[in-house]
């Protein structure tokens, strides 16, 4: 396969927004092509990852747009859907079936969902009462009783990923919050509060991929991806291989080890997925994830590497279909050196870890792991 | 560290013990069981699995609809047939939750839904 870049990047600010799926598409696709200087005639074909929109969501989106007429894949993967659209959008572009690829991630929830995302009735877990704070909550104290992680790991996540997305203009929530306000908001699933699950948002993201840098400097080159899916929960229980297996392969087709990652962005629908990605993508030793927290690592401005610094789905918002470009836009910005305030100073090599599941009976619908470098 | 489970069912229900279906063919176990593996075809065979060790739970204070908070989800992992499985704790006189606590399962099926499962822990 032939060399693949993130020339472009765009997205709105996640928020409840009045705004259409239509017009939340719009203007993450100008700004990620107005990033790139290319005008939609440049582009040669259109991904589209979206959750909740439906069939022919993308064909729906830009029936109106001057996309109309061109090759268009729709990707649903759950919450990892965009970030599977980018894996296919880079398939295109290195298998040569076209140059210039636009990735686009998309959600609509005001209006359609309110509050817990649903675990279908029918479903054998769904029937149990589980709901996916729930799910996580069960992640979380299997690993409390077999590593000694405390309730308050899991909440610095929160407490970490809020102070992040002070500096993230485009996040939904931009005020810090401590972690005893953390540790008292309401109960969801215990040990899970309130301020340990991501809000349910709206928003669009979106990248152009391209097969050379456009010879431009700020170009990110795409070093190596993986994708899995995850095997039946009642089997596996909580030892959960998916996401270690996924990034060891993401890493060997990069050709790195994870000591290289400067910058991640990680997926933390709920504190403890943030946790436990620390020690599956190879940051901290099995059941150290908690205490390496604690100790300042994965902080800005703390060792690397530096872990959600737009603030993560808990503080950027959740539009499922929107995150992962979402996540791959912060590890662009911060690989060009273009973060503000919120810039790590040592960026060569970032990755972004995005987790779909809406089948409870499997470890995750999709795992998606993209390893990304700076020029 | 322990916390009291929550429970449970309000409904005076017959609770039957736990079932999983094993697969003559391939060995794979299955609950709920299906009618034949959807691995191999084979036909599966039903064997009581009615007891196991307590290896996570959450007491749920959000519910989704139809439910009603609190109550506490365990998963339990079945002792010999190699599977874990998740239910709500039936009441709360169980004794105090702790990790790897003996944990008997029972079931119930209401109108066409998946069964569900029902946790006690086990006296020692």
């Amino acid at each position: 396969m032939s060399d693949v870049w993130v020339v472009g990047v765009g997205m709105t600010p996640f928020a409840k927004h009045d705004a259409s799926a239509e017009e939340l598409v719009a203007a993450a696709v100008d700004e990620a092509l107005r990033d790139c200087g290319l005008e939609p005639a440049d582009v040669d074909a259109v991904v589209v990852g979206t959750a909740f929109a439906g069939p022919g969501a993308g064909q729906h989106l830009f029936r109106d747009s001057s996309f109309a007429g061109h090759p268009l894949v729709n990707v649903e993967n759950a919450c990892a859907s965009s970030t599977a659209a980018l894996l296919e959008a880079t398939a295109w572009v290195g298998a040569g079936l076209a140059r210039i690829v636009l990735a686009v991630g998309v959600e609509k929830l005001t209006g359609r969902v309110q509050g817990l995302l649903p675990v279908a009735d029918d479903d054998p877990y769904g029937a149990q009462g589980l709901t996916l704070p729930a799910l996580y909550a069960l992640k979380a104290r299997f690993h409390m009783e077999r590593y000694g992680t405390r309730a308050e790991h899991f909440a610095l996540v929160a407490v970490k990923n809020r102070r992040h997305a002070v500096d993230n203009p485009r996040a939904r929530f931009q005020t810090p919050v401590g972690l005893d306000e953390v540790l008292a908001s309401r109960p969801i699933a215990e040990p899970l509060t309130l301020l340990q699950c991501c809000p349910n948002s709206d928003g669009a993201s979106a990248a152009v991929v391209a097969a050379d840098p456009l010879g431009g400097k700020r170009a990110v080159k795409v070093l190596g991806s993986a994708l899995g899916s995850g095997l039946r929960r009642a089997e596996i229980g909580w030892e959960e291989p998916t996401l270690r297996r996924v990034a060891a392969r993401a890493y060997a087709r990069a050709g790195i080890t994870p000591a290289a990652v400067d910058v991640a962005e990680v997926h933390d629908a709920f504190t403890p997925g943030e946790l436990l990605a620390y020690e599956r993508l190879g940051f901290s030793e099995e059941g150290q994830g908690g205490s390496d927290l604690e100790a300042g690592r994965f902080h800005l401005g703390g060792p690397r590497p530096l872990v959600n610094p737009g603030g993560g789905l808990l503080a950027r918002g959740h539009p499922p279909g929107a995150t992962g470009l979402a996540q791959v836009h912060e590890i662009v910005t911060q690989l060009r050196g273009e973060a503000g305030a919120r810039q790590t100073d040592t960026a060569r090599i970032g990755i972004t870890a995005t987790m779909g599941g809406n089948v409870p009976q499997l470890e995750t619908n999709a795992c998606v792991v993209h390893v990304f470098a700076a020029q | 560290m322990t916390s009291a489970p929550v429970g449970g069912t309000d409904e005076d229900k017959p609770l039957r013990p736990l079932a999983v279906g094993i697969c003559s063919g391939c060995g794979s176990v299955r609950h709920p069981i299906p009618d034949h593996c959807p691995a191999c075809r084979g036909a599966l065979q039903r064997r009581v699995a009615a007891t196991g060790r307590l290896r996570s739970w959450t007491v749920v204070r959000h519910a989704p609809p139809g439910f009603s908070a609190p109550y506490t989800i365990g998963w339990v992992q079945l002792d010999d047939v190699g599977i874990g499985v998740m239910g709500r704790f039936l009441t709360p006189s169980a004794g105090p939750v702790r990790f790897d606590a003996p944990v008997v399962v029972r079931e119930d099926t209401v109108g066409a839904g998946p069964p569900r499962l029902w946790l006690a822990v086990e006296d020692e």
